[in-house]
């Protein structure tokens, strides 16, 4: 087992530049059937992932607002290398930026989501 | 390098609405042959920010100054004094002569008065009338 502390986590994409604070990935998800049928055993409801579309999960940031954030539905690779060297990467849309919260005596921050689409590759 | 206490000490010296006081801004301690009215500000408690790939630069600093007198009146008047100085001080230049930092603002936290007369350790009768300061301030990040 390994385990690490957040911190030097770093992002890329397109023009993307600033402090980041938080890096969040959504897990990826399957859109399993529900096949359950009336001879299913034992009242158990059944599921398929048999040719089931899947959706990666999207990257949220938090960042320091003063940075570079590219326009919203630029398209780009985002690729996150995490502490150990190992990366995790996809073609992403920036579904959402721009705003920002500025709580009194609290330092300005923004978030951002990416929505990935096609397969993500994990380094 | 300049210090916050003494960019802050460089700030209020001399302020005309300290009167006498502005010409006795001190840090750290105060001589027991001062004379009143006089500024005491204290070493500050300090934190630093940091991001994915860095420290920020930027410090949150807790900082006591003391308004000194020999009246409670007069000690909660220079405390005021300091207040309009100092509460809600924007961005900005904090310091002079040469020795300045950049200050992000200046928020007053709590404010109090001590009474020396009732205080079985001390010989002062004299008043100490506190406010207790946030400043956000500039600081150079290292480069590791």
């Amino acid at each position: 087992m390994a385990n690490y502390i957040a911190t030097g986590i770093t992002v890329s994409f397109g023009t993307l530049s600033g402090e980041i604070l938080d890096v969040d990935r959504a897990n990826d998800e399957v859109e399993a059937q529900d096949v359950t049928h009336q001879t299913s055993s034992n009242e158990w409801r059944e599921h398929s992932a048999t040719n089931a579309l899947k959706q990666a999960g999207a990257f949220t940031l938090l960042a320091h607002w003063g940075g570079t954030i590219p326009a919203v539905g630029t398209t780009d690779t985002i690729t996150v290398t995490m502490p150990d060297g190992g990366s995790e990467s996809a073609t992403a849309i920036l579904q959402s930026a721009g705003g920002f919260s500025g709580k009194l005596g609290q330092k300005i921050t923004t978030e951002m989501t990416f929505l990935n689409t096609g397969a993500p590759t994990h380094a | 390098m300049t210090t916050l206490a003494d960019a802050l000490q460089l700030y209020l010296s001399g302020q005309p609405s300290l009167g006498a006081a502005g010409a006795r801004v001190l840090q750290d301690t105060l001589d027991q042959d001062t004379p009143l009215p006089a500024v005491l500000i204290r070493a500050p408690d300090e934190t630093g920010g940091h991001h994915q790939t860095a420290a920020d630069g930027l410090v949150e600093a807790r900082i006591q100054v003391d308004a000194w007198a020999a009246t409670k009146t007069d000690a909660a008047r220079l405390q005021n004094e300091l207040r309009k100085l100092l509460d809600g001080k924007p961005r900005g230049t904090l310091g002079g002569s040469g020795q300045t930092i950049e200050i992000e603002g200046i928020h007053v936290e709590n404010r109090y008065l001590h009474d020396h007369a009732g205080d079985e350790a001390s010989d002062s009768n004299d008043f100490q009338a506190i406010l207790e300061l946030t400043i956000w301030y500039r600081e150079s990040v290292p480069d590791l």
